[in-house]
């Protein structure tokens, strides 16, 4: 058995450790997987089996970097995102990966084992919404208008991701479900119905909420007794039907009522914070967390090539606006540590000199959809 | 049986008017370190050969109240192996032995004292403080802190 003082000495004393690439199966969109969805280094399943990230070279450099207690390439934007505010010590995603594995019976002292604790599935960009934060290498719809190849995990490879899940289930303890938007991914489907529905797994879905209430996916995930949805959500209304482009909010409104009706259903959301979602942000976190009932939060800082949309490109009075009332959600969420993390990085973001203009990208979507942001957005003009 | 030794270390100050108190440290009621007085501050060192898989109470006897005069005696720092276990003296309790007849005054009218205070390192009545683990220690800390 692994030692328990040397288990316990690096999840609790090291100051970086990370347990995702001895425990966590990121699948990514071309057929090839990673330690998690921030990670560099990556594993080809298309000419490699699911076994062979045991003894993959970058997977053993890395593990091995890690056992160090080193900040390595792979991982330092990850933990450069790690910030202490009152709710204390926010650990970004290696504390979910942590939490999820800290029960694993993997030698971590092992360059050469893996154990499959958390599976992170983003096997396709198939998704119904061009939302103005996203892009061609993330939503289908956002690729065919921009007449870009759509990614996709060929057949052959999610049979394989599939086959190998299946047989090492025993151990697993969250499936997480994003893509694209998952509902729409039938490789979701074939996967969930063979997966026994067990109480200590949970399953996680990250979804633009504009389902139909009868999609299969959605009713095989309803089957699973443990699931947590995590509802996109940028604005209410009209804004919401312009930042995610294609989607209704009406459409998530039912969605959301249908959910909270799940006895095993809890619900949480989620937000990019840029330029439009700045002002609105605190409404929206009390929205979900006041109303809706949410048990979290999390804020992402936009990225996927958007970086003319970053918050520090807001105009200085918005920026003052929206600092002052970030601070006082820092004090009014602070006992919630995710939240009070992810508005602590937002409060950095605005702390940058704007550097670039996001109103000729937001004139262009009016152009293709026939929209008119500066009447939704004035103050932005 | 496998077994493992864990390095217990207990700071522990001590306030009074006339009287200073005393501590005894038990394991599983087994003394582990003897009656001591403490005059102002005092670390108390031992430690502790576990068996796997068994579970272990550790206690700490508090005594030499008088019941008169003021007395007190705080647990300020307990680490295990150097680590702080701070974080998790929450779940930690102190049974409180209430002097006779103040508490059965107190009770009859109407005054309930509980039975122990949980996660209280202020103790002021005698009385014993324990704090449950399980082993392999290092496997239950992990899951505690």
């Amino acid at each position: 058995m692994f030692d328990p003082k040397t288990k316990f000495k690096l999840f609790k004393q090291n100051k970086h450790f990370c347990s995702a690439p001895w425990t966590v199966l990121y699948v990514g969109m071309n057929g090839y997987t990673k330690p998690c969805t921030r990670s560099i280094i990556s594993h080809d399943l298309t000419s490699n089996t699911v076994e062979e990230i045991a003894s993959n070279d970058k997977y053993k450099t890395l593990r091995g970097e890690i056992l160090k207690d080193n900040i390595t390439d792979n991982c330092k934007k990850c933990l450069l995102s790690e910030n202490v505010t009152d709710a204390g010590d926010f650990l970004s995603l290696r504390h979910l990966y942590n939490v999820l594995s800290i029960d694993s019976t993997v030698d971590y002292t092992d360059v050469e084992q893996f154990q499959l604790k958390a599976l992170d599935l983003h096997w396709s960009s198939l998704c119904d919404l061009k939302c103005v934060t996203c892009w061609h290498k993330q939503s289908s719809s956002i690729a065919i208008e921009q007449n870009m190849p759509v990614n996709h995990t060929p057949p052959a490879v999610a049979d394989k991701i599939i086959d190998y899940v299946v047989t090492n289930q025993a151990g697993l303890n969250e499936i997480y479900l994003s893509g694209g938007e998952p509902t729409l991914i039938k490789y979701n489907l074939k996967l969930l119905r063979q997966i026994e529905k067990r109480p200590d797994l949970l399953l996680r879905v990250n979804t633009n909420m504009q389902w139909k209430q009868d999609n299969a996916i959605i009713q095989e995930i309803l089957k699973f007794p443990n699931v947590m949805f995590t509802c996109s959500i940028d604005g209410f209304g009209e804004k919401f039907n312009y930042i995610r482009r294609g989607g209704n909010w009406n459409t998530t409104l039912n969605n959301i009522k249908f959910l909270q009706a799940q006895t095993n259903v809890d619900l949480r959301a989620n937000t990019v914070f840029f330029v439009l979602t700045a002002q609105e942000l605190p409404d929206i976190i009390d929205y979900f967390m006041q109303e809706v009932g949410a048990i979290d939060h999390t804020i992402n800082q936009i990225a996927m090539g958007q970086e003319k949309l970053r918050c520090r490109n807001l105009p200085t009075r918005i920026k003052k606006q929206v600092k002052d009332k970030l601070e006082d959600y820092l004090v009014k969420y602070s006992d919630n540590l995710n939240i009070c993390g992810n508005i602590k990085n937002c409060l950095t973001e605005l702390e940058y000199d704007a550097v670039d203009d996001y109103r000729q990208y937001f004139d262009n979507i009016d152009k293709l959809q026939g929209s008119n942001w500066q009447n939704l957005y004035p103050e932005l003009v | 049986m496998n077994s493992e030794q864990i390095n217990f270390s207990i700071n522990f100050k001590a306030s009074y008017e006339l009287l200073p108190p005393s501590f005894v440290i038990l394991n599983n009621d087994e003394t582990v370190y003897p009656s001591t007085v403490v005059h102002n501050n005092y670390t108390a060192n031992f430690a502790l050969d576990l068996n796997s898989n068994s579970k272990y109470s550790l206690k700490i006897l508090r005594e030499n109240h008088d019941e008169i005069n003021s007395q007190q005696l705080e647990l300020t720092l307990i680490t295990a192996d150097g680590i702080d276990l701070a974080k998790i003296l929450d779940h930690s309790k102190y049974f409180p032995r209430y002097p006779e007849p103040w508490y059965t005054e107190q009770t009859e009218q109407g005054i309930d004292w509980p039975e122990y205070q949980t996660g209280s390192l202020v103790w002021g009545w005698n009385g014993y403080w324990t704090f449950n683990y399980t082993t392999p220690f290092y496997t239950w800390l992990l899951n505690s802190v």
